[in-house]
């Protein structure tokens, strides 16, 4: 049973012990303070009952707290009846308790759901007959649920994933969990597809022990951005399946924390080597270079032993082992290289930062928002505002699906620049497609207003950076944050 | 996970349910919170701690919501405030409700809804 369902029910059961007094008391005497306090305590179990997803005790409990409440305003005479309705009421709600504890049979619950709506109706017609002005009682409508709603709305977009999210094992409730990821859904795009149904939210049964949440979801988004909208604490895994592509890929996206934040590491640790082979040829080997080396390998070690599942990144692994091996021996021999050898050297960095980089992006660090033609500036906004801005160093706004920036839009992304800035975000741009002339003279001609870094793809930005010392300061300092929280 | 520059929310309401509900919503987003059951233990911890939004119920015993923030304003916390009540307990025009410093929600909670205001407001 989840901790936040067992805080319910303890409480609950305590708050019900005390309204039982009261009733006894107002059983042989009347008092306001009593009824006050009756009140109360009908108040506030309508209130977590509604929030634990119990609408049969939230709804008994009103109508008990509606009755009390004309009672204490002297709109009906409190006697006998209102004590014996109050009895009935608590001892529905009582039995319900149990039953959310212990679930007994489907008859059982039918019976209870038959008492309660007795109670309802019979405290109703008590109060049209016995009130004393015409005050209506207020009566609640019961909500379209989050899921028809989600799914009622026209699927719209030109890419489909499936996703599946896995919930950590100790998350202490489910359910709101849910809730923010459909929040989530009908931000972005629409719901085609949800393995719980709207009845998993209104919580006529505890359909504990759901920790995963698979939905079919239509956006006009891309994969990478996707992860922006759905970095959720408490949500252990996310897996995504493009489905508008035609087969599936081998190592279909899956993101969990733990991996994610070992490649953040790998990456640090391969930006950090990189540059020591951008020296001027011929190579020497430095006390500086044999120390960054050996921090390499500490951190690359330490990263490598979270991964729990070594099968997935094998090849990976493999790769850069090979490259280690080669670095070490360099400096163990203390041999020179040429310019050829360094550049080798220098590829092979390269190929495994991008694989590393492939797997954060969007995650860690750096995300990219690919804006398209229509509404590019407003969706940009929203998606920055989802952005987890101090786990975030970079967001690239890659242009390859525009043909025009207006002056507007400029307007605006100077103004989104400088705000992220302002938060240690930095914004540059990736430039490609058959346009790219066009876009590169825009950001060039208002280089004066305000720069913005432009490169031609993701890994050429990120290999350009890790030559700055700022940069390097920085994702320290990201990483140590991501990494010891 | 979010880390949310590590702002500090404090979520005030007699029921454990409803303290723990709200908390965990927001933690979600990767918040810092603290928890207070009644007015006079949020306004001890307001003035200790450096909290940068109050979540808060009114009909609390002790002291009320509305109480609270009016001590808040007292004290000089300028701080946003999200009052989370059911619809009967907030009036405009009942005690309190002149105060205006805070953006009324209605019980039971909207999770995303919360969560939007606290961005909105931080």
């Amino acid at each position: 049973m989840d901790t936040m369902l067992e805080t319910y029910l303890e409480e609950t059961e305590e708050l019900m012990q005390r309204a039982e007094e009261c009733v006894i008391r107002l059983e042989m005497e009347y008092s306001a303070a009593d009824i006050n306090e009756l009140f109360r305590i009908a108040h506030t179990i309508k209130g977590s009952s509604h929030m634990a997803g119990f609408e049969d005790i939230g709804n008994l409990m009103h109508k008990m707290e509606d009755m009390l409440d004309y009672a204490r305003k002297d709109a009906i005479q409190f006697d006998q009846s209102v004590v014996s309705l109050c009895f009935q009421a608590l001892d529905t709600v009582k039995q319900m308790l149990g039953y959310k504890r212990d679930p007994g049979t489907p008859e059982d619950m039918s019976r209870l759901v038959d008492a309660a709506s007795r109670i309802d109706e019979m405290v109703g017609a008590f109060i049209r007959a016995n009130k004393k002005d015409e005050k209506k009682a207020v009566v609640q409508q019961p909500d379209t649920g989050i899921i028809s709603s989600l799914l009622n709305k026209k699927p719209k977009g030109k890419n489909r994933y499936y996703i599946t999210f896995f919930i950590e094992e100790d998350a202490p409730m489910v359910s709101p969990v849910f809730m923010m990821i459909l929040k989530s859904v009908g931000d972005i795009g629409s719901l085609v597809y949800s393995s719980v149904p709207d009845e998993y939210f209104s919580g006529g049964s505890v359909a504990d022990g759901v920790k995963t949440l698979e939905i079919i979801l239509d956006t006009d988004i891309d994969e990478v951005e996707l992860y922006t909208y759905f970095a959720i604490n408490y949500v252990d895994r996310i897996n995504v399946v493009d489905l508008s592509r035609s087969r599936l890929l081998e190592n279909d996206v899956y993101f969990n924390h733990t991996h994610s934040i070992s490649h953040v590491i790998i990456l640090k640790a391969l930006l950090k080597l990189y540059p020591l082979f951008l020296k001027a040829s011929p190579y020497e080997t430095t006390k500086e270079a044999l120390a960054v080396i050996q921090d390499f390998q500490r951190e690359a070690d330490r990263a490598f032993d979270r991964i729990e599942n070594h099968k997935r990144i094998d090849a990976f692994v493999q790769d850069f082992n090979q490259l280690n091996l080669l670095i070490t021996k360099i400096h163990q021999d203390n041999f020179g290289l040429d310019e050829r050898q360094c550049s080798n050297i220098r590829t092979q960095i390269a190929k495994l930062t991008e694989r590393a980089y492939a797997r954060i992006r969007g995650k860690y660090l750096f995300t990219t928002f690919k804006p398209e033609k229509d509404g590019f500036i407003n969706r940009l906004k929203t998606f920055v505002e989802f952005m987890d801005k101090p786990s975030t160093l970079m967001v690239f706004i890659d242009t390859r699906e525009l043909s025009i920036i207006r002056e507007k839009e400029i307007k605006e992304l100077i103004g989104i620049k400088r705000r992220l800035e302002a938060q240690d975000v930095e914004l540059a741009v990736i430039v490609d497609g058959p346009y790219t002339r066009r876009i590169m003279n825009i950001f060039d001609s208002i280089g004066s207003l305000q720069e913005f870094k432009v490169y031609g793809n993701e890994l050429d930005a990120v290999l350009a950076m890790s030559q700055s010392e700022e940069f390097s300061h920085k994702l320290s300092r990201v990483v140590k944050e991501v990494y010891y929280e | 996970m979010k880390q949310n520059g590590k702002k500090k929310i404090l979520v005030v309401d007699d029921s454990e349910m409803v303290r723990n509900f709200h908390s965990y919503i927001i933690k979600m987003f990767g918040y810092q919170v603290g928890t207070a059951e009644n007015g006079a233990v949020a306004l001890e911890k307001l003035l200790a701690g450096d909290y940068q939004l109050l979540v808060t119920d009114i009909n609390m015993p002790k002291m009320d919501g509305y109480e609270l923030i009016r001590n808040v304003q007292e004290q000089g916390i300028h701080i946003p405030i999200i009052i989370v009540s059911t619809e009967e307990e907030y009036k405009p025009g009942c005690a309190g409700a002149e105060l205006g410093s805070g953006i009324h929600m209605v019980k039971p909670t909207d999770p995303g809804k919360l969560v939007a205001t606290i961005k909105m407001l931080l």
